[in-house]
């Protein structure tokens, strides 16, 4: 970015301003180009300061987008994507071993051998359990990343950390930061787009999409896969469309009116094109959350045809159909609400990861056989995980339960210039910790941001008094195996 | 701080059931020779009436702060307060009879040269209306606003889209009476994890963090907020119907609809635009007096100088 703003340097611009951007005196500096380029409005002559309007990152992104397929609950590695071969034959053996989860703090425990056989996939060999025969067909394009550590094992405040990058809320998510950097490419379109489970949001719910501290347009706006795909976007039934347009027009020839003599309030400018947008937006958007025009073959890709996998198919779809119209970047959750709702197995491991994997394994390869057919994977970076993992030993006396372990844990990434094929890092022979080359959420997201074109420890917002950072103030290094 | 806490501290004073650690520490606070405090007050009054503060940083005195740009008005405000027994009515009243309070906010090229940001105060900046104002002022044009004071928080209407952000959607919200809903702002119950969307729209404050200055963004959404929202099409039928009963001739109506949204006597040019709206929408679409009215009353709802004051 650059270094002038009128004169100074951006950390007393910030401070002048108050760091809050109000009052309309400041139009005048916003107009330098602080929040964005200028664009139009729909009708081609109203400027229009979009504060999402598009702007380059530090250096040349091989990422243009992310979609970040969010395993609410907490997927267990053991089960999934970390192989662990020892562990078979060992079911109920009571272990030493130092576990931390709802549970709270325990030293010893029965292990829960895995429940699910693994197969070895594609060139790499790439060991894949059962649950995902269809992932497992894409491994030579996934990077996966093995001893992932977060710092709770509690599900909200994990959940914050791996959104953003704080366990406590108040800071915006990544999306927020995403949509800071860059901006959306899209006008029509927002740059930040969330996707429930139909189950229910997540723990905190909204905390997980907030901008935090940065203003409020920079956070996620939740699209529903069913009718009404952003809020407030449809027109009421009781008003035609002509109606609505005839409005607009007259409300148009008040606003002019009342501009002309405060020509120098370019808000008001900006306030009359936004109406301009919205209306745009009424119809651009629902084009592009409709998937009647997918073929059948494509529909049947996602396994939009299987009603267990329909809903996060159809998330799956329109996260590319975004993607394609500009959109940065996508969450779309696996899992809501509580218990095993989501992949919080404490109860019975086998039907709980049974119903989230079945729900999600086709979608997942369906999106990356899609993006990669169209050329899209290689500027297109899939992140795959929740906020941990689980342990290798039951949570109770009995039953197959585990629980929460923020020691180890497996995240995977696809496209957006990361290397397939690989397995970074390790846990132990159990999965119960990161013993070799262990990372943190910050490292995660160093590295999305990289492949963003961001430099993690230069992306930031001034607020109390810090140049505040998603990676935190601390240099950050990206997971470098991982980048091509 | 350091002063307050290194001097000997009289714990329980004159056999007090309580440390007395509080009292005493707001009587060091608000101590004559401590300037700080009046000062920070002041300026926050400022800044509520005039759009930023004598000092930008509102919430920052510091080394690391922006310097006041009128220190001596600040300082004469500071004094003003201290010695007026600390009450901020005076003051305020004050603030508001003074010529640069209500100087207009027209700009003359002449001023605007020399000073583009109106740092002197040549003018006053234009306003946005706050969420909560904006909420209320439509509210009060449409004739619901319920102004009866206290009680406890009400539970106004967030769309089921919403809700479903909640990981137990509709947990802990629920929905107060018509009458209820039509409180002022102030009394809708603010929940951490769950905004009103309307007011999330019009930038209010985030529920996490301390907010001395609320940013002013002017996006789309807002737009769609205030065309479709349930709540916007629900007043502008209530408003309609309110300023029929009162009045039959649309010129009458449109006039009454622009005084209660603009508080001023309209322009024949704007009067006549708005009877030439009524009539075009009531020949179409198959909308009557009554839709083409509500329609109307969108306009004016929507209307810049509604939520921008000069």
């Amino acid at each position: 970015m650059s270094n002038t703003f009128c004169g100074r340097t951006r950390r007393q611009f910030i401070w002048e301003v108050g760091a809050g951007f109000s009052g309309v005196a400041l139009a005048g500096m916003l107009d330098n180009g602080f929040y964005a380029n200028q664009a139009f409005a729909a009708d081609g002559k109203t400027a229009f300061k979009n504060p999402l309007a598009p702007k380059a990152p530090h250096f040349p992104a091989k990422a243009k987008a992310v979609i970040f397929l969010y395993m609410y609950g907490g997927p267990s590695h053991i089960d999934t994507f970390d192989y662990k071969p020892t562990m078979y034959g060992r079911d109920n053996q009571t272990i030493e071993v130092k576990t931390f989860g709802r549970g709270g703090r325990r030293n010893v425990g029965r292990i829960v051998e895995p429940r699910w056989k693994f197969k070895q996939y594609g060139e790499c060999g790439k060991w894949v359990s059962d649950l995902f025969p269809n992932v497992g067909k894409h491994v030579d394009d996934i990077a996966f990343v093995h001893s992932m550590t977060a710092d709770s094992p509690i599900h909200g405040s994990a959940m914050l950390q791996m959104n953003s990058g704080k366990i406590l809320s108040g800071s915006p998510c990544m999306g927020s930061w995403i949509n800071y950097g860059l901006g959306t490419v899209n006008e029509n379109l927002p740059g930040f787009v969330v996707m429930l489970d139909p189950r229910g949001g997540p723990i905190s719910g909204p905390k997980n999409w907030s901008a935090g501290y940065m203003p409020a347009t920079y956070q996620a706006t939740v699209i529903s896969a069913t009718n009404n795909p952003i809020l407030d976007l449809k027109r009421p039934e009781s008003v035609a469309a002509d109606s609505q347009r005839q409005m607009l027009d007259t409300l148009r020839q008040y606003n002019d009116e009342h501009e002309i003599p405060r020509g120098d309030n370019s808000n008001l400018k900006a306030r009359i094109a936004s109406y301009e947008l919205a209306y745009k937006m009424q119809s651009s958007a629902p084009e592009a959350t409709d998937l009647s025009k997918e073929p059948e073959h494509i529909q049947k890709m996602y396994g939009l045809d299987n009603p267990r996998s329909a809903a996060f198919g159809r998330q799956c779809l329109m996260a590319r159909r975004l993607v394609e119209r500009g959109v940065r970047f996508i969450q779309i959750y696996s899992g809501g609400n509580h218990n095993d709702a989501n992949w919080d197995a404490h109860g019975d491991l086998f039907d709980n990861h049974t119903l989230h994997a079945g729900e999600t394994d086709k979608p997942i390869a369906g999106l990356l056989e899609d993006l990669k057919q169209r050329g899209l994977l290689d500027s297109t970076l899939i992140v795959w995980g929740g906020e941990f993992g689980r342990q290798p030993v039951a949570e109770y006396e009995r039953g197959t339960g585990r629980d929460h372990n923020a020691y180890g844990f497996t995240m995977w990434m696809a496209g957006g210039g990361v290397k397939g094929g690989v397995s970074v890092g390790q846990t132990d022979e159990l999965g119960s910790k990161a013993v070799e080359n262990p990372y943190q959420v910050k490292h995660l997201h160093a590295t999305m941001l990289n492949q963003l074109g961001f430099d993690p420890n230069r992306l930031s917002f001034f607020y109390g008094g810090l140049n505040q950072k998603l990676v935190g103030v601390e240099h950050t290094n990206t997971i470098k195996e991982v980048i091509a | 701080m350091l002063v307050a806490l290194d001097a000997p501290v009289e714990l329980n004073p004159d056999g007090s059931p309580t440390t007395g650690l509080r009292s005493q520490f707001a009587d060091w606070v608000t101590q004559p020779s401590n300037p700080l405090t009046s000062r920070v007050i002041v300026n926050r009054m400022f800044q509520h009436h005039f759009g930023r503060g004598i000092v930008r940083t509102t919430s920052n005195f510091g080394y690391t702060g922006s310097k006041p740009t009128h220190p001596e008005l600040l300082d004469y405000l500071a004094g003003r307060l201290v010695s007026g027994g600390w009450k901020l009515k005076a003051l305020h009243k004050e603030i508001l009879l003074s010529n640069t309070y209500q100087m207009s906010s027209a700009p003359s090229a002449a001023a605007l040269k020399k000073d583009p940001e109106n740092e002197l105060l040549w003018r006053v900046d234009m306003q946005r209306l706050e969420a909560e104002s904006i909420r209320d002022s439509i509210l009060t044009a449409s004739g619901q606003l319920n102004v009866n004071i206290g009680g406890p928080s009400v539970l106004v209407r967030i769309p089921d889209e919403v809700l479903a952000g909640q990981s137990v959607p509709g947990a802990g919200w629920g929905l107060s009476s018509p009458g209820e809903q039509a409180r002022r702002s102030v009394y809708v119950k603010i929940k951490r994890s769950l905004t009103v969307p309307l007011f999330a729209a019009f930038d209010a404050a985030d529920t996490d963090t301390a907010c001395p200055v609320r940013n002013t963004t002017v996006v789309p959404t807002q737009a769609l907020s205030l065309l479709n929202s349930q709540f916007i099409q629900e007043q502008a039928g209530i408003f309609a119907k309110n300023v029929a009963e009162k009045y039959t001739e649309p010129a009458e109506q449109v006039t009454e609809v622009l005084w209660r949204v603009l508080q001023r006597k309209p322009t024949t040019v704007e009067v006549n635009r708005g009877t030439g709206f009524i009539a075009k929408m009531t020949a179409t679409n198959g909308n009557n007096r009554m839709d083409a009215l509500k329609q109307y009353c969108m306009v004016a709802l929507n209307l810049n100088e509604f939520i921008y004051i000069d």
